[in-house]
């Protein structure tokens, strides 16, 4: 039968959730920090300092989605 | 005129269809754990003795012995930090192509890091030394009070007008301290957006401060409370 299958698949699964729940709270703050947090204040601080510095006026710095919900609101 | 609420909205929808922002971080971290690897084979292959407790002293070995622990931890470390400030001045590279042309490739990373290495490394030193600089004068000032020597000795709440006076100069201190950070933080997008080298970048990242310090302290503000809510990654 499947007996051996079955408690395999259980202990691995078992083993699974626990490595992610153990390690899983600092691995997504590390993953949070690296994808969206790092990127996303670098972005920031440089459309700040674009936008103040004149280097992107403000209709080039709109957002495209922006405009064409401006545009549908028109 | 952009409002700042306005800037942060529109910067997270930019992210939101640029995931690839992330790349230059993403490589520095996989650049520090293989350079974290290889000194650890390092030291291990070549049995150099790596003194970081004084569990030396046990093993009867002297510091000349040590000393090649030392200068491969030293050259570890000077190499982890250059990599974050290439792929830093990367990262900046990345988010001017996408705010200019809004299309996105790992070449402007590249080119970008690759041009403003050196004047980064510069800068990212002289800013480190004014801050060791106004921490060092800050803290030679507020022994100087005289309330000062009662406060470290006094266990119970500070109840004298002297003691009072010192914890208020402390607090100031402190809060120059950070506003000199939030100020210094432009002139590394001066450097880079700019094409400046380190000493005009300086001056125009703080002049862009002074010019902006609402804005600049709001963005500052917000990215050190992500920062710090998610732990100490040194990105």
């Amino acid at each position: 039968m499947n007996k051996t299958d079955v408690l395999i698949i259980w202990i691995i699964a078992g083993a699974l959730y626990w490595t992610v729940e153990i390690i899983g709270a600092g691995l997504i703050a590390i993953l949070a920090q690296l994808l969206v947090l790092a990127p996303l204040t670098n972005l920031w601080w440089t459309r700040l300092y674009m936008v103040r510095k004149g280097m992107i006026i403000d209709e080039d710095a709109k957002d495209p989605h922006q405009l064409i919900s401006e545009a549908e609101m028109a | 005129m952009e409002e700042i609420g306005e800037l942060i909205g529109k910067g997270f929808g930019i992210w939101k269809r640029n995931l690839n922002l992330c790349i230059p971080f993403l490589y520095s971290l996989i650049s520090w754990i293989l350079i974290f690897i290889s000194f650890i084979i390092v030291i291990y292959v070549a049995h150099i003795p790596l003194a970081i407790t004084d569990a030396y002293k046990y093993w009867g070995l002297d510091w000349q012995e040590l000393l090649p622990g030392w200068i491969l931890l030293l050259v570890a470390i000077i190499i982890i930090w250059l990599i974050g400030l290439f792929f830093n001045a990367g990262a900046i590279g990345m988010a001017r192509q996408v705010l200019v042309s809004s299309r996105l490739d790992t070449s402007s990373m590249w080119s970008t890091a690759k041009r403003h290495l050196w004047n980064i490394f510069l800068l990212n030193l002289l800013n480190g030394l004014i801050i060791g600089l106004a921490m060092l004068v800050g803290l030679v000032l507020i022994n100087l009070l005289p309330g000062m020597e009662q406060l470290m000795e006094s266990t119970e709440i500070p109840d004298s007008p002297e003691m009072l006076g010192t914890l208020l100069a402390v607090a100031i201190v402190f809060v120059l301290c950070l506003l000199l950070l939030a100020a210094l933080t432009p002139t590394t997008y001066a450097l880079v957006l700019e094409d400046l080298g380190p000493i005009a970048a300086l001056r125009g990242g703080i002049d862009f401060f002074r010019e902006n310090k609402t804005d600049v302290l709001i963005i500052w503000i917000i990215a050190s409370m992500i920062r710090y809510s998610t732990g100490p990654l040194p990105l």
